[in-house]
Formats: C-alpha cells, sequence, structure tokens
C-alpha cells in the first residue's frame, strides 16, 4: 500500500508539474494567437474605412461606443479600474459588443475602434482581442496617402490643346473685314479688349471665398507638359494667346503667365480621381444641376461618362470629372478642380463661368469666353484632397500595444 | 513472563508484552518495507524537482523571448541593427508620432555578454557546472540604464539575425540538475517584424 501511495504521489508530482509546464507555454501560444487576431483587426478596421462597406467607418462592435462609456472592465464608473477613462472602447464597457473571430468554439472576440488624431487625414486604429483568460490590445496611426490633385496651376492643358480667345478673335475678324472703313483700328481693339475684360486666367492663390491670398505661393495661369527640349511647349501655348489677353493671364512669371511642368496630367489626375467617384452624372444637357457637400467635409467627385452640357445656372464645389466634351452654355460657378478629357467650350456661357480652383483639360481644344475666369485656389484643392476618403488608401504610420 | 497483576487483577489481559524476537521481526519486516517507501519518496522528489528545475529553464527562456519579442515589435525597422558575431542587438523605440510618421525615441540595446571568470573555450572556467555561460543586458543608450535580465543563457546557441527586415531571436538558457548532475538546455527562436 505504502509503495503504491508513493508511486501515485510521484505521477502526481510528475503531472503537476508538466500541467504547469503546459499551461504556461499555452498561455504564451494563446497570446501569440490573440496578438494575430488583433493585427487582422486593424486590417479589417482600415479596409472598412477606406471603402466603409459596413456603414460604420471601420468601428466593428464598438459602433455605439462614446465616451460617456469609458468606465473601464468592470463597466461601473468612477472605480479607476482598467480600461477606465482612456478614450478606447474596452472589453466590459457598456456598448461594446466584441465581434466573435477565431474558430467555432474559440471564445475569441474583436473590438476595432477609429479614433481622430490632432492631424487631418491621420487617424488612429485601436483592436482588441478578447480571448478566455486575457486580452490584447495594439493601435496603429494610419495617415492618408497623399492625393494630388492639381498640378499646380489654374489651367493645365495639353501642349497640343488649342487655345480658342473666340471673343477677341470676332472682334479681331470684325477689323479686318473692314480696312479702313467701319471702326478703327482703336475701337476694334478696344472692342477686344473688352471682350476679355472679365477674361481672368489667375495662378495667384485664392481663398475659398475667392479673395486673394498673400500668403499663398503663386503657381502659373497656364501650364502644359515639356516637350523635347525645355520651353518648347510653352511657346506652342504662347503663340495661340492674342497680345489683349496677355495682361488677364496671371500668376508666376507672368504676364501672361505660361510655364511647363511634368506633372501636367490631366490623364492622371482623372484616373485617380475616378477611384474616389460619389456620383455619377448621365451624360448630356442639365439644367442647373448642383454639386453639394453629401456630408459635413465630403465633397463631392462628380463623373459623367460621355459629354455634358450644362445649361441654366449651375454650381458645385469638390470634383467634376467629364470623359468627352465639356459645354457651359449658361452660367456655372465651381470651387474645386474640373478635368475633362474632351474638349472645353466656355464661350458659349451665357452666365458666364468662374472655376475657383483648378481646371484640367487634354482635349484638341478649349474655347474661353470673355466671362471665363478660372481663379486657382489652394484651399479649394485642399479642401477636395482632404474630403476624399472613399477609396482612399493610408499608410501605417505608427505601432503600439497597450 | 508473567503479567502484571494490582490486587489480584490483570492489568492487560491478553497482552503479554513483546519478544526480543518480535521486535526483531517486527524491525526486519519494517526496514523491509520502509526503505523501498523512503527510497521511493526520496527518488520523486528528486525527480520533481528535476522536473521542475527543467520547467523553469524552459519557463526562462519563454519569457525572455517574449518580452523581446514584444519590444521589438514596437521598434523601429530601419533602426535595427545586429552585430557581426550576433551578440548584440541595437534599435530605437518611438516615442510617438507626426503627421508624417514616426518619432523616435530611446535607443535601445541587446546584449549577449560572457560571465565573467568565463572563456569562450567550452570549459567550465568559473567552476559553476555550466560552460561558456552569459548574461543577457538591456542597455538604454539615451539614459545609460543598463539591466541583466537573464544569466546562465548559452551563448554559442543565442544570437541576434537581421534578415531583411526581420530579426531572428534565438535564446538558448542553460540549467544545471543538482541531484542528477545534468546540464538542461532550453531553447527557443523567433522571428520577428518591427512594426514601426
Amino acid at each position: 500500500m505504502l509503495v503504491l501511495f508513493m508511486v501515485l504521489m510521484f505521477l502526481a508530482g510528475h503531472f503537476a508539474v508538466l500541467q504547469k509546464s503546459q499551461q504556461q507555454s499555452a498561455f504564451f501560444l494563446g497570446r501569440s494567437d490573440l496578438y494575430q487576431y488583433a493585427e487582422s483587426g486593424l486590417a479589417l478596421g482600415i479596409h472598412d474605412l477606406q471603402h466603409n462597406q459596413s456603414g460604420h467607418r471601420g468601428n466593428i462592435g464598438t459602433e455605439r461606443w462614446t465616451p460617456l462609456s469609458d468606465v473601464g472592465r468592470d463597466g461601473v464608473l468612477g472605480t479607476l479600474d482598467e480600461g477606465e477613462q482612456d478614450a478606447i472602447p474596452t472589453p466590459g464597457e457598456p456598448n461594446v459588443q466584441p465581434a466573435a473571430v477565431g474558430p467555432d468554439g474559440s471564445g475569441l472576440g474583436l473590438l476595432v475602434s477609429v479614433h481622430p488624431t490632432p492631424y487631418v487625414g491621420v487617424f488612429l486604429l485601436v483592436s482588441t482581442c478578447i480571448g478566455r483568460d486575457s486580452y490584447v490590445t495594439i493601435e496603429r496611426v494610419y495617415a492618408a496617402n497623399p492625393l494630388k490633385v492639381t498640378s499646380g496651376s489654374a489651367l493645365s492643358v495639353a501642349p497640343e490643346t488649342r487655345l480658342l480667345f473666340n471673343g477677341i478673335r470676332e472682334a479681331r475678324k470684325q477689323e479686318t473685314r473692314k480696312p479702313g472703313g467701319g471702326a478703327p483700328l482703336a475701337a476694334a481693339l478696344s472692342s477686344a479688349a473688352k471682350a476679355v475684360s472679365t477674361f481672368l486666367l489667375d495662378g495667384a492663390d485664392h481663398d475659398i471665398s475667392g479673395a486673394l491670398n498673400k500668403d499663398g505661393a503663386a503657381v502659373f495661369g497656364i501650364v502644359t507638359r515639356p516637350g523635347d527640349s525645355d520651353g518648347t511647349n510653352k511657346a506652342v501655348i504662347l503663340s495661340q494667346i492674342p497680345e489683349e489677353a496677355h495682361v488677364r493671364i496671371l500668376g508666376s512669371g507672368g504676364p501672361p503667365s505660361v510655364g511647363e511642368s511634368p506633372d501636367c496630367e490631366a490623364e492622371k489626375v482623372y484616373n485617380l480621381l475616378k477611384e474616389h467617384v460619389t456620383e455619377r452624372l448621365s451624360p448630356g444637357n442639365h439644367q442647373n444641376l448642383v454639386l453639394s457637400p453629401q456630408a459635413a467635409g465630403q465633397l463631392p467627385v462628380a463623373l459623367v461618362e460621355g459629354d455634358l452640357d450644362l445649361g441654366g445656372v449651375s454650381a458645385g464645389t469638390g470634383a467634376l470629372l467629364v470623359e468627352g466634351s465639356f459645354t457651359v452654355s449658361g452660367a456655372f460657378s465651381f470651387q474645386g478642380l474640373v478635368v475633362v478629357r474632351g474638349d472645353v467650350e466656355l464661350d458659349k456661357a451665357t452666365g458666364g463661368v468662374q472655376i475657383l480652383g483648378a481646371l484640367m483639360a487634354d482635349g484638341s481644344s478649349i474655347a474661353f469666353g470673355g466671362s471665363t475666369k478660372i481663379l486657382y485656389s489652394s484651399a479649394a484643392l485642399l479642401s477636395l484632397e482632404q474630403s476624399i476618403t472613399r477609396g482612399r488608401s493610408y499608410s501605417p504610420i505608427y505601432y503600439n500595444e497597450r | 513472563m508473567t503479567a502484571a497483576h494490582i490486587n489480584g487483577h490483570e492489568l492487560c489481559p491478553g497482552n503479554a508484552g513483546t519478544t526480543l524476537l518480535e521486535i526483531v521481526v517486527w524491525t526486519a519486516l519494517l526496514a523491509g518495507i520502509g526503505s523501498p517507501a523512503v527510497m521511493g519518496f526520496l527518488t520523486s522528489t528528486r525527480v520533481m524537482s528535476e522536473a521542475n528545475g527543467q520547467r523553469e529553464v524552459h519557463e526562462r527562456a519563454r519569457v525572455l523571448i517574449h518580452r523581446m519579442e514584444r519590444e521589438i515589435r514596437l521598434a523601429i525597422g530601419t533602426s535595427m541593427e545586429t552585430r557581426s558575431d550576433g551578440t548584440a542587438l541595437t534599435f530605437t523605440l518611438p516615442l510617438g508620432f507626426t503627421q508624417v510618421g514616426v518619432r523616435a525615441g530611446s535607443a535601445i540595446r541587446y546584449e549577449l555578454e560572457i560571465d565573467s571568470g568565463e572563456a569562450s573555450n567550452g570549459i567550465d572556467d568559473d567552476g559553476d557546472q555550466l560552460s561558456d555561460e552569459g548574461q543577457l543586458t538591456r542597455t538604454n543608450l539615451v539614459t545609460g540604464e543598463r539591466v541583466v535580465l537573464a544569466s546562465n543563457l548559452d551563448l554559442a546557441g543565442s544570437s541576434f539575425v537581421k534578415a531583411n527586415d526581420t530579426m531572428v531571436l534565438t535564446l538558448s538558457c542553460l540549467g544545471f540538475l543538482r541531484h542528477s548532475g545534468a546540464i538542461i538546455k532550453a531553447s527557443r527562436t523567433r522571428t520577428v517584424n518591427p512594426r514601426n
């Protein structure tokens, strides 16, 4: 009996030691799993933030959590327990419902929450994976990747685009048809000057209200891509601008302010913005079109996969992408970026055209009317860049474990 | 032998005491049964002690690598440097973030150092039954704070190797089992990606 007892003791001791070792090993392995699931949570959160498929903007299991819910693990305010007043959802707090993850029966839960940071376009994602006997919380800061939506000019054109200053041409034609008679040259020039009196391509920086921003850097009034040698394409553009219009093309190095930039790529910007389209308009004529923000800080990116003819009084903000030609036959006022892949006809506008931001076009021609105003505004373009979150890519910039 | 009597009454009826022969027989029986029991007890105690010793060595290796793994996950990846012989690892921890990236914080160095009194010669120079053992230290290069995280490491089996963007940590802990005189070695390897 005694020997049997001793053998049992021996076995029990061995079992206890083995079990303790296994428990520790399982704990560390389990924690390693928790980290992996928590990292998956970050990936899910950022994907949802990009595409907002769930409608919860990256939050998983924490959609209803508010700062008032921040009472800690025990769910009781004022005990200063773990997680209380730490500004992130903690398991055990009200309005927190972990989403099940892992194999069936694993009992693992996941919480992901998205928080703003002091920086624009930078978000903090916190992911917590809850296991049976412990949980891990990791956090990662993501910054929206830069979205350059303009080459830095009031008007960007392709080198082969013909610039048509129709009002001025017409005045000149009238003058040449009446040599020595009718309106004298001075009067004809006066007529031409009148035609361009409100025409303005201004690369000076303007604020959102359209007023000059004295602190902003001026860009070119017109910019095009460089040719085989520097200045070739610039000369082509310059040759198309009547002298009378020179003083109305302002900006860096002007008047007339014309330059070259390798970033002048309407197609590139068009394709970039196309990935972030928020509304699609049918091609054809639109009367009194209004493009307004869908939500605070969310500017529309409108796409027309064809020709667009705007009649009546149209206005908008954000980005307008036109696959075909763009004609304004009424009045048009826009704050943001207009990108046109086809011809642009602004000379038919009966009520004037004002674009506060920039226009990019790489069709075969642009016809300006006497009342065309394109005022560069870095603020308007920045607002557009910052408002684009849907489909926006993010880069991780910081990682931490709590 | 006669039974004890008081006033003619037998004090312990039926108990006539123990004869020498009986004592000898009982002693022999006790020795025969007790010795194995004592031996069994001693053996089981020794085995448990050794098992515990083994467990402790494994536990030390697990905890050490877990601690290092966690800190290296937080490290700034581009700051990771290892010594060519794999005995030291230096990196920078983040202090927070700015709009464009991580803000650098303290530089940390993990180092495998041979014990004083030991030489890397495969011999137990200091007479502690372990040969070529060393310790793992963590030094904050900014503040100069140095902490010994673990001793009795098998330096030959421990290393820090940088492979592209990942860090391969191998730590091998040693333990001496007093009863059997055996030397226990527990190794753990982890591949870690710095996240910052």
